[in-house]
């Protein structure tokens, strides 16, 4: 039961953007993806969920080829959210979250499937939001929006005795304030304990550490490393992969977790030669 | 803001209480002094004869022609803003009206002695009008589609560049027209219900079908396409095909009618979004209202067109652009206003 990337490789315009990935997202738990910049962790994710075809190698979902599944009922079994979500202006943000259930044939009314948006409104913290307009709504609000939209079209293919879904989340933090990248994490994190599998795609080292059970670090469109938390944001993988300073990588007491203070990498050498 | 979805089934039955009542009125309303009460109360036999042949054979077939029309437009235009995720596109920029001009301009300056054209007699016109259409919008549709995948940027840019060569191409026939070619050519411009027939309609209304047909099929899908075709996809919509049908559909509601009646600017821009300031984008709404919205703006239009200057007409397209243009720009600084656009 999992979703495979097999010896993949994609060319654009003439340059090699991934290549000779190998890897798996299992059901029931969180892999984070974490790179520089540039490295193909979006591009990955794409390819995984079927939004780009790659050059060479194959994508089985649960030991098919995701190619020889017809769109509707790839939805079913994997839902994700982008990075550019369109504002879609004027839809109430209900309207929108009920979009989601679309294509994914479930045995849901109407009434039904408003009260699972509703709830799910609920779930990415904008109660009192659902019938607010789209262009109303913040950055970050928005993006909720587009995740419980996303969230929708998994849950109500589970009303119809489907396994819990690929959730594929790309940089589903990069607008929200720490409360709400922590409820985010979160409703991932519950995903993948209910038996869905989770991919995301995310900036931040610390919340890769601090959430997913597994870590994948793309370089240069490649798989550097994977495994858990603990074994892969090392000293060395900080400093010689993510340009970070020697005795940046620290323990957390509790989880002994691997997390990045931002004081250590502060240069006050270079800050003391570039001021007058 | 927030609004009020419970309305809505209230409001799609109070636009069709308004597209009876402006048909009948439409009905009522001439340049000869012959009215719906003239079929049960005759003043003499005559005044019943007359009254049945205005009404039967000139009025109700260019009222439904004016109704089905503005349906047509108004819907073919929900769609492209839908598809193109553009408030302005409009059916215009599918390349079909610019083909079905050259195509009906060829017809008129050139084909005068072709024997097909003979053959097809009144018909001709309209039947490489719609040849035309289907032709442009397909030339169009190739152009944009690589490895089965269409580009909607190409295709709007390939329509526009489309658009100025037909134009052009339909100047050099101009210039080379006679006179009563010249003035057909004029009048077909500015689109006229005045050549209205019942076989005309019957002509129009098996494309006008399969548009229905298939924009019924597109409204819940072409809400998924306002988000961006990579949602819509991820959502599990067949992207591709959606984008080929909506094509379709746009081709069949607008070359027809444009072919028959002439060029009718406006509906299709102004309609959809008259039609969105109320029920909000949701597009299995949006279609169903702006086609009675566009029938019921056609029909009073044309009413307008042969009654403003009786016996005269004026051409229905001057009264849609006249009323439309101030509609167009006050939107255009809405919408601005707003953000949108």
């Amino acid at each position: 039961m999992t979703l495979e990337l097999r010896d993949i490789t994609w060319r654009q315009g003439g340059r090699d953007i991934l290549h000779d990935i190998t890897l798996s997202f299992g059901r029931g738990n969180v892999t984070a993806i974490i790179g520089p910049n540039g490295a193909g962790k979006s591009s990955l994710l794409r390819i995984a969920s079927g939004l780009s075809t790659p050059t060479g190698g194959r994508v089985m979902l649960d030991g098919r080829s995701i190619t020889t599944l017809p769109a509707r009922k790839l939805a079913r079994h994997r839902a994700m959210l982008t990075q550019e979500s369109e504002a879609a202006g004027q839809f109430l943000v209900r309207q929108m979250v009920m979009m989601g259930a679309g294509m994914a044939a479930h045995r849901l009314d109407i009434a039904q499937q408003g009260l699972l948006a509703d709830a799910l409104v609920k779930r990415v913290g904008l109660e009192g939001f659902a019938n607010r307009q789209m262009m109303t709504l913040s950055g970050g609000e928005r993006q909720r929006a587009h995740l419980a939209r996303v969230l929708m079209q998994l849950e109500v293919a589970m009303t119809d005795d489907t396994l819990p879904g690929f959730l594929l989340l790309d940089e589903p933090i990069s607008a929200q304030d720490p409360a709400h990248q922590a409820l985010v994490l979160q409703l991932a994190r519950q995903h993948a304990r209910r038996g869905g599998g989770v991919a995301i795609v995310l900036h931040d080292l610390n919340w890769a550490a601090a959430c997913a059970d597994w870590l994948v670090v793309v370089h240069r469109g490649t798989i550097h490393a994977q495994g858990p938390p603990e074994t892969v944001l090392t000293q060395d993988l900080a400093c010689n992969i993510f340009g970070l300073r020697h005795g940046c990588v620290h323990r957390h007491e509790k989880t002994a977790r691997p997390f990045i203070l931002p004081h250590d990498n502060i240069d006050e050498e270079t800050d003391r030669c570039t001021s007058p | 803001m927030t609004r009020d979805i419970s309305r809505t089934p209230w409001l799609l039955a109070l636009l069709a209480a308004l597209l009876v009542m402006t048909a009948l009125f439409a009905l009522d309303t001439g340049a000869t002094a012959v009215h719906l009460h003239d079929l049960w109360h005759p003043a003499t036999d005559v005044t019943g004869q007359a009254a049945q042949l205005v009404l039967r054979d000139i009025r109700a077939p260019r009222i439904v022609m004016a109704c089905l029309t503005g349906a047509a437009l108004a819907v073919a235009g929900t769609i492209m803003q839908g598809l193109f995720r553009n408030p302005l596109a409009d059916p215009g920029l599918a390349g079909v009206s610019s083909a079905a001009a050259l195509a009906t301009a060829c017809i008129i300056v050139l084909g005068g002695s072709g024997s097909w054209v003979s053959w097809l007699g009144r018909w001709a016109i309209p039947c490489a009008g719609i040849a035309g259409s289907f032709a442009g919008m397909g030339l169009l549709y190739l152009f944009a589609t690589r490895g089965g995948v269409t580009s909607m940027t190409a295709m709007l840019l390939a329509g526009v560049a489309f658009g100025a060569f037909s134009g052009a191409l339909t100047g050099v026939l101009i210039f080379r027209a006679n006179d009563a070619a010249l003035r057909d050519l004029t009048f077909w411009t500015m689109g006229s219900f005045s050549g209205a027939t019942w076989g005309g309609i019957g002509l129009l209304l098996p494309f006008l079908l399969v548009a229905g047909g298939l924009a019924a099929y597109l409204a819940a899908p072409l809400n998924a396409m306002l988000l961006n075709e990579h949602n819509a996809h991820l959502m599990g919509y067949p992207v591709e095909r959606i984008k080929s049908l909506s094509m379709l559909a746009v081709a069949c509601a607008t070359g027809p009618a444009v072919s028959l009646v002439g060029a009718i600017g406006f509906v299709g821009v102004v309609v959809p979004h008259l039609v969105r300031l109320v029920v909000g984008p949701d597009h299995r709404l949006v279609l169903p209202a702006s086609a009675m919205l566009g029938a019921i703006l056609l029909t009073g239009a044309d009413t307008m067109a042969r009654t403003l200057a009786s016996p005269a007409e004026v051409p229905v397209g001057i009264v849609t652009a006249l009323l439309g243009t101030p509609a167009f720009v006050w939107l255009l600084a809405r919408s601005h206003r707003t953000g949108i656009a």
